[in-house]
Protein backbone atom coordinates (compact mmCIF):
# COMPACT_ATOMS: atom_id res chain seq x y z
CA UNK A 1 0.00 0.00 0.00
CA UNK A 2 1.28 3.10 -0.79
CA UNK A 3 1.23 5.62 1.75
CA UNK A 4 1.90 9.35 0.81
CA UNK A 5 1.25 12.49 3.23
CA UNK A 6 -0.37 15.61 1.53
CA UNK A 7 0.01 18.06 3.49
CA UNK A 8 -0.85 21.37 0.98
CA UNK A 9 -3.84 23.03 1.06
CA UNK A 10 -5.77 20.86 -1.23
CA UNK A 11 -8.25 18.84 0.56
CA UNK A 12 -9.06 15.22 -0.17
CA UNK A 13 -12.72 14.93 -0.85
CA UNK A 14 -15.17 17.81 -0.03
CA UNK A 15 -13.91 21.06 1.36
CA UNK A 16 -16.36 21.07 4.11
CA UNK A 17 -17.34 18.69 7.24
CA UNK A 18 -19.35 15.93 5.82
CA UNK A 19 -22.32 14.71 8.14
CA UNK A 20 -20.42 11.72 9.07
CA UNK A 21 -17.62 13.21 9.96
CA UNK A 22 -19.45 15.64 12.02
CA UNK A 23 -21.61 12.72 13.84
CA UNK A 24 -18.36 11.24 14.80
CA UNK A 25 -16.48 14.37 16.18
CA UNK A 26 -19.07 15.37 18.13
CA UNK A 27 -19.67 11.91 19.82
CA UNK A 28 -16.58 11.17 20.34
CA UNK A 29 -15.56 14.88 22.18
CA UNK A 30 -18.82 13.77 23.79
CA UNK A 31 -18.09 10.63 25.16
CA UNK A 32 -14.55 12.14 26.52
CA UNK A 33 -16.58 14.62 27.84
CA UNK A 34 -19.51 12.33 29.75
CA UNK A 35 -16.48 10.09 31.19
CA UNK A 36 -14.79 13.57 33.24
CA UNK A 37 -12.92 15.24 30.72
CA UNK A 38 -12.82 19.48 31.06
CA UNK A 39 -14.47 21.00 28.60
CA UNK A 40 -12.24 23.50 26.26
CA UNK A 41 -14.82 26.38 26.58
CA UNK A 42 -17.01 28.19 29.13
CA UNK A 43 -20.71 27.25 28.68
CA UNK A 44 -24.29 26.84 30.10
CA UNK A 45 -25.30 23.99 28.35
CA UNK A 46 -25.89 20.63 30.40
CA UNK A 47 -25.26 17.62 28.29
CA UNK A 48 -21.87 16.18 26.95
CA UNK A 49 -23.39 15.82 23.46
CA UNK A 50 -24.45 20.29 23.58
CA UNK A 51 -20.73 20.63 25.01
CA UNK A 52 -18.94 18.85 22.70
CA UNK A 53 -21.30 20.48 19.22
CA UNK A 54 -20.74 24.17 20.78
CA UNK A 55 -16.93 22.71 21.36
CA UNK A 56 -17.25 21.95 17.59
CA UNK A 57 -18.97 25.54 16.55
CA UNK A 58 -16.36 27.40 18.52
CA UNK A 59 -13.41 25.67 15.91
CA UNK A 60 -11.76 24.86 19.34
CA UNK A 61 -11.62 21.06 19.34
CA UNK A 62 -7.59 20.25 18.44
CA UNK A 63 -8.81 16.89 16.30
CA UNK A 64 -7.71 15.99 12.68
CA UNK A 65 -9.31 13.71 10.69
CA UNK A 66 -7.37 10.95 8.25
CA UNK A 67 -9.11 10.77 4.48
CA UNK A 68 -8.52 8.12 2.89
CA UNK A 69 -8.67 6.92 -0.88
CA UNK A 70 -9.15 3.91 -2.13
CA UNK A 71 -5.45 3.67 -3.68
CA UNK A 72 -4.08 3.77 0.22
CA UNK A 73 -3.25 7.53 -0.04
CA UNK A 74 -4.52 9.48 2.61
CA UNK A 75 -4.15 13.18 4.24
CA UNK A 76 -4.68 14.65 7.65
CA UNK A 77 -6.57 17.55 8.39
CA UNK A 78 -7.28 19.49 10.72
CA UNK A 79 -10.85 20.32 11.51
CA UNK A 80 -10.57 23.69 11.34
CA UNK A 81 -9.66 23.72 7.53
CA UNK A 82 -12.92 22.20 7.44
CA UNK A 83 -15.09 24.86 9.27
CA UNK A 84 -14.52 27.10 6.61
CA UNK B 1 -30.01 41.32 -22.14
CA UNK B 2 -26.07 40.96 -21.25
CA UNK B 3 -23.61 39.78 -23.72
CA UNK B 4 -23.32 36.32 -24.39
CA UNK B 5 -19.59 36.54 -24.52
CA UNK B 6 -19.28 37.80 -20.76
CA UNK B 7 -21.37 34.88 -19.90
CA UNK B 8 -19.30 31.99 -21.84
CA UNK B 9 -16.23 33.73 -20.15
CA UNK B 10 -17.40 33.67 -16.50
CA UNK B 11 -18.54 30.11 -17.18
CA UNK B 12 -15.64 29.18 -18.53
CA UNK B 13 -13.87 28.74 -14.79
CA UNK B 14 -16.37 26.52 -14.07
CA UNK B 15 -15.79 23.83 -16.63
CA UNK B 16 -14.27 21.32 -14.84
CA UNK B 17 -15.95 22.31 -11.54
CA UNK B 18 -19.32 21.18 -12.78
CA UNK B 19 -21.00 18.80 -15.36
CA UNK B 20 -21.16 20.42 -18.72
CA UNK B 21 -25.65 19.51 -18.86
CA UNK B 22 -25.44 21.85 -15.77
CA UNK B 23 -23.44 24.77 -17.41
CA UNK B 24 -25.38 24.55 -20.85
CA UNK B 25 -28.38 24.66 -18.85
CA UNK B 26 -27.06 27.30 -16.76
CA UNK B 27 -26.11 29.33 -20.16
CA UNK B 28 -29.41 28.96 -21.67
CA UNK B 29 -31.34 30.38 -18.46
CA UNK B 30 -28.84 33.47 -18.19
CA UNK B 31 -29.16 34.49 -21.35
CA UNK B 32 -32.69 34.93 -21.02
CA UNK B 33 -32.26 36.96 -17.90
CA UNK B 34 -31.31 40.96 -17.19
CA UNK B 35 -28.02 41.19 -14.94
CA UNK B 36 -25.20 42.52 -15.07
CA UNK B 37 -22.03 41.10 -14.39
CA UNK B 38 -21.80 41.08 -10.75
CA UNK B 39 -24.65 39.78 -10.64
CA UNK B 40 -24.08 36.87 -13.00
CA UNK B 41 -20.56 36.53 -10.74
CA UNK B 42 -23.13 35.88 -7.88
CA UNK B 43 -25.89 33.74 -9.37
CA UNK B 44 -23.07 31.29 -10.93
CA UNK B 45 -21.20 31.21 -7.64
CA UNK B 46 -24.42 30.21 -6.00
CA UNK B 47 -25.28 27.68 -8.48
CA UNK B 48 -21.80 26.10 -7.85
CA UNK B 49 -22.19 25.66 -4.05
CA UNK B 50 -26.05 24.48 -4.57
CA UNK B 51 -24.16 21.90 -6.40
CA UNK B 52 -21.28 21.04 -3.89
CA UNK B 53 -24.02 21.04 -1.43
CA UNK B 54 -26.09 18.56 -3.44
CA UNK B 55 -22.95 15.81 -4.09
CA UNK B 56 -23.04 12.65 -2.15
CA UNK B 57 -20.50 12.89 0.70
CA UNK B 58 -17.82 10.08 1.07
CA UNK B 59 -19.06 7.51 3.66
CA UNK B 60 -22.52 7.61 1.99
CA UNK B 61 -23.83 3.80 1.36
CA UNK B 62 -24.82 4.25 -2.47
CA UNK B 63 -24.79 0.55 -3.38
CA UNK B 64 -27.44 0.05 -0.86
CA UNK B 65 -29.33 2.82 -1.45
CA UNK B 66 -29.29 1.52 -5.21
CA UNK B 67 -30.07 -1.95 -4.50
CA UNK B 68 -33.13 -0.32 -2.89
CA UNK B 69 -34.55 2.00 -4.89
CA UNK B 70 -34.08 -0.50 -7.38
CA UNK B 71 -35.90 -3.26 -5.77
CA UNK B 72 -38.76 -1.72 -4.20
CA UNK B 73 -39.95 -0.80 -7.28
CA UNK B 74 -39.04 -3.87 -8.89
CA UNK B 75 -42.04 -5.59 -6.39
CA UNK B 76 -44.60 -3.80 -7.87
CA UNK B 77 -43.42 -4.70 -11.46
CA UNK B 78 -46.47 -7.26 -13.33
CA UNK B 79 -44.24 -10.24 -12.96
CA UNK B 80 -46.03 -11.81 -16.14
CA UNK B 81 -45.89 -9.44 -18.45
CA UNK B 82 -43.26 -11.86 -20.38
CA UNK B 83 -44.52 -10.31 -23.38
CA UNK B 84 -46.20 -6.93 -24.66
CA UNK B 85 -47.52 -6.12 -28.46
CA UNK B 86 -45.36 -3.31 -28.80
CA UNK B 87 -45.10 -3.15 -32.72
CA UNK B 88 -48.12 -4.34 -34.42
CA UNK B 89 -46.88 -8.65 -34.59
CA UNK B 90 -43.93 -8.03 -32.66
CA UNK B 91 -43.39 -9.24 -29.19
CA UNK B 92 -40.81 -7.83 -26.40
CA UNK B 93 -39.59 -8.76 -23.42
CA UNK B 94 -40.35 -6.43 -21.16
CA UNK B 95 -40.68 -5.97 -17.11
CA UNK B 96 -39.37 -8.08 -14.54
CA UNK B 97 -37.99 -11.21 -16.96
CA UNK B 98 -36.09 -8.18 -19.14
CA UNK B 99 -34.56 -6.34 -15.86
CA UNK B 100 -33.24 -9.33 -14.78
CA UNK B 101 -32.19 -10.68 -17.89
CA UNK B 102 -30.35 -7.42 -17.72
CA UNK B 103 -28.55 -7.90 -14.65
CA UNK B 104 -27.74 -11.45 -14.72
CA UNK B 105 -25.93 -10.32 -18.53
CA UNK B 106 -27.90 -12.89 -20.22
CA UNK B 107 -25.68 -13.71 -23.13
CA UNK B 108 -28.58 -13.25 -26.00
CA UNK B 109 -31.81 -11.96 -24.89
CA UNK B 110 -35.25 -14.11 -25.12
CA UNK B 111 -36.61 -11.69 -27.69
CA UNK B 112 -33.91 -10.23 -29.29
CA UNK B 113 -34.49 -7.01 -31.59
CA UNK B 114 -32.76 -4.59 -33.58
CA UNK B 115 -34.05 -0.61 -34.58
CA UNK B 116 -32.26 -0.07 -37.76
CA UNK B 117 -32.72 3.45 -39.42
CA UNK B 118 -31.53 3.91 -43.11
CA UNK B 119 -29.41 6.56 -44.60
CA UNK B 120 -30.67 9.60 -45.91
CA UNK B 121 -31.14 7.89 -50.21
CA UNK B 122 -33.36 5.42 -48.37
CA UNK B 123 -35.00 6.59 -45.28
CA UNK B 124 -37.80 8.65 -47.03
CA UNK B 125 -39.26 6.30 -49.33
CA UNK B 126 -41.18 2.77 -49.05
CA UNK B 127 -39.66 0.95 -51.81
CA UNK B 128 -36.13 2.38 -50.70
CA UNK B 129 -36.73 0.95 -47.58
CA UNK B 130 -38.36 -2.21 -48.69
CA UNK B 131 -35.13 -2.98 -51.09
CA UNK B 132 -33.07 -2.39 -48.01
CA UNK B 133 -35.03 -4.51 -45.75
CA UNK B 134 -34.97 -7.59 -48.47
CA UNK B 135 -31.23 -7.09 -47.84
CA UNK B 136 -31.64 -7.60 -44.26
CA UNK B 137 -34.24 -10.44 -43.76
CA UNK B 138 -32.77 -14.19 -44.00
CA UNK B 139 -34.66 -16.25 -46.33
CA UNK B 140 -33.44 -19.97 -46.71
CA UNK B 141 -35.06 -22.49 -49.28
CA UNK B 142 -37.75 -23.08 -46.37
CA UNK B 143 -39.09 -20.05 -46.02
CA UNK B 144 -39.77 -19.76 -49.80
CA UNK B 145 -40.86 -23.49 -50.57
CA UNK B 146 -44.28 -25.20 -50.25
CA UNK B 147 -43.14 -28.41 -49.97
CA UNK B 148 -39.67 -30.66 -50.55
CA UNK B 149 -39.99 -34.19 -51.74
CA UNK B 150 -37.76 -36.61 -52.54
CA UNK B 151 -38.79 -38.47 -55.26
CA UNK B 152 -37.21 -42.59 -54.47
CA UNK B 153 -38.10 -43.66 -58.39
CA UNK B 154 -35.55 -40.69 -59.58
CA UNK B 155 -34.01 -40.30 -56.82
CA UNK B 156 -34.22 -36.81 -57.08
CA UNK B 157 -35.69 -34.09 -54.58
CA UNK B 158 -38.34 -32.06 -55.69
CA UNK B 159 -39.11 -28.22 -54.26
CA UNK B 160 -42.39 -26.49 -55.02
CA UNK B 161 -41.73 -22.80 -54.82
CA UNK B 162 -44.16 -20.55 -53.56
CA UNK B 163 -44.12 -17.81 -56.52
CA UNK B 164 -46.47 -15.37 -54.28
CA UNK B 165 -43.69 -15.27 -51.51
CA UNK B 166 -40.73 -15.68 -53.99
CA UNK B 167 -42.22 -12.78 -55.73
CA UNK B 168 -42.51 -10.42 -52.77
CA UNK B 169 -39.39 -11.27 -51.38
CA UNK B 170 -37.52 -10.71 -55.02
CA UNK B 171 -36.12 -13.97 -55.84
CA UNK B 172 -36.39 -16.13 -58.88
CA UNK B 173 -36.34 -19.26 -59.71
CA UNK B 174 -33.05 -19.16 -61.73
CA UNK B 175 -31.16 -17.31 -58.72
CA UNK B 176 -32.34 -20.25 -56.50
CA UNK B 177 -30.86 -22.52 -59.05
CA UNK B 178 -27.67 -20.40 -59.03
CA UNK B 179 -27.23 -20.84 -55.05
CA UNK B 180 -28.40 -24.15 -55.42
CA UNK B 181 -25.66 -24.92 -57.86
CA UNK B 182 -23.03 -24.35 -55.37
CA UNK B 183 -24.09 -27.25 -53.21
CA UNK B 184 -22.65 -29.35 -56.22
CA UNK B 185 -25.24 -32.26 -55.60
CA UNK B 186 -26.20 -32.81 -59.00
CA UNK B 187 -28.38 -31.89 -62.39
CA UNK B 188 -30.74 -29.37 -61.39
CA UNK B 189 -34.02 -28.21 -63.52
CA UNK B 190 -36.46 -25.90 -63.82
CA UNK B 191 -40.18 -27.22 -64.32
CA UNK B 192 -43.16 -25.07 -63.93
CA UNK B 193 -42.88 -23.76 -60.24
CA UNK B 194 -40.75 -26.98 -58.90
CA UNK B 195 -37.46 -27.03 -58.92
CA UNK B 196 -35.80 -31.04 -59.43
CA UNK B 197 -32.65 -31.89 -58.07
CA UNK B 198 -31.64 -35.59 -59.09
CA UNK B 199 -28.90 -37.09 -57.24
CA UNK B 200 -27.62 -40.51 -56.93
CA UNK B 201 -27.92 -40.92 -53.51
CA UNK B 202 -30.24 -43.72 -51.43
CA UNK B 203 -29.40 -43.88 -48.08
CA UNK B 204 -32.10 -42.53 -46.27
CA UNK B 205 -29.30 -40.83 -43.99
CA UNK B 206 -28.09 -38.79 -46.19
CA UNK B 207 -31.11 -37.95 -48.10
CA UNK B 208 -32.32 -36.78 -44.56
CA UNK B 209 -29.58 -34.83 -44.21
CA UNK B 210 -29.01 -33.66 -47.54
CA UNK B 211 -32.96 -32.13 -47.04
CA UNK B 212 -32.01 -30.60 -43.96
CA UNK B 213 -28.47 -28.42 -46.02
CA UNK B 214 -31.03 -27.80 -48.60
CA UNK B 215 -33.83 -26.38 -46.08
CA UNK B 216 -31.25 -24.25 -44.65
CA UNK B 217 -29.87 -22.67 -47.40
CA UNK B 218 -29.55 -18.89 -47.30
CA UNK B 219 -30.66 -16.98 -50.18
CA UNK B 220 -29.70 -14.06 -49.23
CA UNK B 221 -30.42 -11.47 -45.52
CA UNK B 222 -27.97 -11.22 -42.55
CA UNK B 223 -27.61 -14.69 -40.19
CA UNK B 224 -30.26 -14.42 -37.28
CA UNK B 225 -32.67 -11.99 -38.49
CA UNK B 226 -35.89 -14.19 -38.53
CA UNK B 227 -37.90 -11.02 -39.66
CA UNK B 228 -38.13 -7.50 -40.07
CA UNK B 229 -40.99 -4.83 -40.22
CA UNK B 230 -40.87 -1.62 -41.79
CA UNK B 231 -42.37 1.29 -39.64
CA UNK B 232 -43.20 5.35 -40.46
CA UNK B 233 -41.66 7.39 -38.17
CA UNK B 234 -42.26 10.66 -38.40
CA UNK B 235 -41.44 11.09 -41.74
CA UNK B 236 -38.93 8.58 -42.32
CA UNK B 237 -39.12 4.74 -42.58
CA UNK B 238 -37.82 2.93 -39.84
CA UNK B 239 -36.69 -0.81 -40.35
CA UNK B 240 -37.66 -3.11 -36.82
CA UNK B 241 -36.62 -6.44 -36.70
CA UNK B 242 -36.78 -10.12 -34.96
CA UNK B 243 -33.53 -11.65 -34.30
CA UNK B 244 -30.24 -9.31 -34.00
CA UNK B 245 -26.76 -9.63 -35.65
CA UNK B 246 -25.33 -6.38 -35.40
CA UNK B 247 -21.99 -7.19 -36.76
CA UNK B 248 -23.74 -8.27 -40.19
CA UNK B 249 -26.28 -5.19 -40.21
CA UNK B 250 -23.69 -2.92 -40.29
CA UNK B 251 -22.39 -4.27 -43.41
CA UNK B 252 -25.61 -4.11 -45.18
CA UNK B 253 -25.61 -1.25 -47.50
CA UNK B 254 -28.45 1.28 -47.56
CA UNK B 255 -28.12 1.34 -43.23
CA UNK B 256 -27.66 4.45 -41.08
CA UNK B 257 -24.79 2.49 -39.41
CA UNK B 258 -24.19 5.45 -36.37
CA UNK B 259 -28.37 4.59 -35.65
CA UNK B 260 -29.01 1.04 -35.87
CA UNK B 261 -29.48 -0.09 -32.15
CA UNK B 262 -30.12 -3.62 -30.72
CA UNK B 263 -31.23 -5.07 -27.65
CA UNK B 264 -28.51 -7.91 -27.11
CA UNK B 265 -26.06 -5.92 -24.76
CA UNK B 266 -23.52 -8.53 -25.59
CA UNK B 267 -23.28 -7.77 -29.16
CA UNK B 268 -22.93 -4.11 -28.42
CA UNK B 269 -20.13 -5.16 -26.06
CA UNK B 270 -18.46 -6.97 -28.71
CA UNK B 271 -18.54 -4.58 -31.67
CA UNK B 272 -18.55 -0.72 -29.76
CA UNK B 273 -16.77 -1.89 -26.65
CA UNK B 274 -17.39 -1.83 -23.18
CA UNK B 275 -18.50 2.01 -22.66
CA UNK B 276 -20.86 1.13 -25.51
CA UNK B 277 -22.38 -1.71 -23.46
CA UNK B 278 -22.67 0.38 -20.18
CA UNK B 279 -24.47 3.04 -22.39
CA UNK B 280 -26.48 0.30 -23.55
CA UNK B 281 -26.81 -1.64 -19.86
CA UNK B 282 -28.46 2.35 -18.41
CA UNK B 283 -30.31 2.41 -21.48
CA UNK B 284 -32.27 -0.84 -21.72
CA UNK B 285 -32.47 -1.25 -17.72
CA UNK B 286 -34.44 2.21 -17.71
CA UNK B 287 -36.48 1.54 -20.24
CA UNK B 288 -37.87 -1.12 -18.73
CA UNK B 289 -38.31 0.43 -15.61
CA UNK B 290 -40.17 3.67 -17.38
CA UNK B 291 -42.24 1.79 -19.16
CA UNK B 292 -43.67 0.29 -16.25
CA UNK B 293 -44.03 3.66 -14.95
CA UNK B 294 -41.31 3.19 -12.01
CA UNK B 295 -39.60 6.78 -11.24
CA UNK B 296 -36.64 5.37 -10.69
CA UNK B 297 -33.28 7.53 -10.52
CA UNK B 298 -31.07 7.05 -13.48
CA UNK B 299 -28.21 7.46 -11.01
CA UNK B 300 -29.22 3.90 -9.59
CA UNK B 301 -29.14 2.33 -12.87
CA UNK B 302 -25.41 4.32 -13.79
CA UNK B 303 -24.24 2.40 -10.65
CA UNK B 304 -25.10 -0.89 -11.48
CA UNK B 305 -23.79 -0.40 -15.03
CA UNK B 306 -21.06 0.65 -13.92
CA UNK B 307 -20.58 -1.99 -11.49
CA UNK B 308 -21.35 -4.53 -14.36
CA UNK B 309 -18.89 -3.28 -16.46
CA UNK B 310 -15.91 -1.89 -14.51
CA UNK B 311 -13.38 -4.47 -15.63
CA UNK B 312 -14.01 -4.27 -19.05
CA UNK B 313 -16.20 -7.26 -19.43
CA UNK B 314 -19.77 -7.66 -18.87
CA UNK B 315 -20.29 -9.23 -15.72
CA UNK B 316 -23.67 -10.33 -14.08
CA UNK B 317 -25.16 -9.46 -10.62
CA UNK B 318 -24.61 -12.62 -9.18
CA UNK B 319 -23.20 -15.79 -8.34
CA UNK B 320 -21.06 -15.91 -11.61
CA UNK B 321 -20.33 -11.96 -11.92
CA UNK B 322 -19.76 -9.35 -8.86
CA UNK B 323 -20.81 -11.10 -5.98
CA UNK B 324 -18.56 -14.22 -6.77
CA UNK B 325 -15.32 -12.19 -8.11
CA UNK B 326 -15.14 -10.24 -4.89
CA UNK B 327 -11.61 -9.75 -3.58
CA UNK B 328 -12.47 -10.40 -0.22
CA UNK B 329 -12.55 -14.34 1.41
CA UNK B 330 -14.43 -13.66 3.82
CA UNK B 331 -16.72 -11.45 1.87
CA UNK B 332 -16.84 -14.91 -1.18
CA UNK B 333 -17.58 -16.77 1.83
CA UNK B 334 -20.79 -15.05 3.60
CA UNK B 335 -22.14 -15.31 -0.10
CA UNK B 336 -22.27 -19.10 -1.28
CA UNK B 337 -20.63 -22.27 -0.98
CA UNK B 338 -18.84 -20.99 2.64
CA UNK B 339 -16.47 -24.43 3.51
CA UNK B 340 -14.98 -24.39 -0.45
CA UNK B 341 -13.91 -20.66 -0.34
CA UNK B 342 -12.35 -20.47 2.87
CA UNK B 343 -10.72 -24.24 2.57
CA UNK B 344 -8.85 -22.69 -0.71
CA UNK B 345 -8.14 -19.65 0.58
CA UNK B 346 -6.07 -21.52 3.53
CA UNK B 347 -4.95 -23.56 1.24
CA UNK B 348 -2.63 -21.33 -0.75
CA UNK B 349 -2.26 -19.09 2.41
CA UNK B 350 -4.21 -15.99 1.67
CA UNK B 351 -4.92 -12.93 3.46
CA UNK B 352 -7.73 -10.69 3.95
CA UNK B 353 -6.94 -7.10 4.37
CA UNK B 354 -10.31 -6.58 6.11
CA UNK B 355 -11.24 -3.52 4.14
CA UNK B 356 -15.00 -4.63 3.02
CA UNK B 357 -18.46 -3.91 4.55
CA UNK B 358 -18.98 -7.93 4.62
CA UNK B 359 -15.89 -8.90 6.24
CA UNK B 360 -15.88 -6.40 9.04
CA UNK B 361 -19.31 -7.39 10.01
CA UNK B 362 -17.81 -10.83 10.13
CA UNK B 363 -14.88 -10.27 12.57
CA UNK B 364 -17.23 -7.98 14.63
CA UNK B 365 -15.32 -4.54 13.80
CA UNK B 366 -16.92 -0.81 12.81
CA UNK B 367 -17.40 -1.40 9.31
CA UNK B 368 -16.15 1.47 6.54
CA UNK B 369 -19.28 3.23 6.19
CA UNK B 370 -20.37 6.18 7.13
CA UNK B 371 -19.48 7.29 10.60
CA UNK B 372 -17.49 4.35 11.01
CA UNK B 373 -15.23 5.35 7.97
CA UNK B 374 -13.82 8.53 9.44
CA UNK B 375 -10.62 8.41 11.67
CA UNK B 376 -10.00 10.63 14.24
CA UNK B 377 -6.80 11.75 16.12
CA UNK B 378 -6.83 14.21 18.87
CA UNK B 379 -3.37 16.58 19.84
CA UNK B 380 -4.21 17.80 23.23
CA UNK B 381 -2.62 21.27 23.83
CA UNK B 382 0.73 21.54 25.83
CA UNK B 383 -0.19 22.47 29.17
CA UNK B 384 -1.09 25.70 30.28
CA UNK B 385 -1.59 26.94 26.84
Amino acid sequence: MTIEMTTEKKIIGPSKLTKYERARVIGARALQISMGAPPLIMTTAKSPIEIAEEELKEKVLPITIRRKLPDGRYQDIPIKWLLE
Amino acid sequence: MVDEKIINKLLENYENLMPKKLIEELRNKLVKIDANEEKLKEIIEKTYREYINALIEPGEAVGTVSAQSIGEPGTQMTLRTFHYAGVREFNVTLGLPRLIEIVDAKKVPSTPTMIIRLDEEHKYSLEKAKEVASRIERITIENIAKSIEFDMINSSFIIEIDEEIARDKGITKEYIVKILERLKIGEISIEGNKIIISCSISSPDKIKKLREKILGLKLKGVKGIKRVLIQKEGNEYVIYTDGSNLAGVLRVKGIDPYKVYTNNIFEIAEVLGIEAARAAIIREAYHVLEQQGLDVDLRHVILIADLMTITGKIRQIGRHGVSGEKSSILARAAFEVTVKHLLEAAVHGEEDPLEGVTENVIVGQTIPLGTGMVELFMHFPKRGR
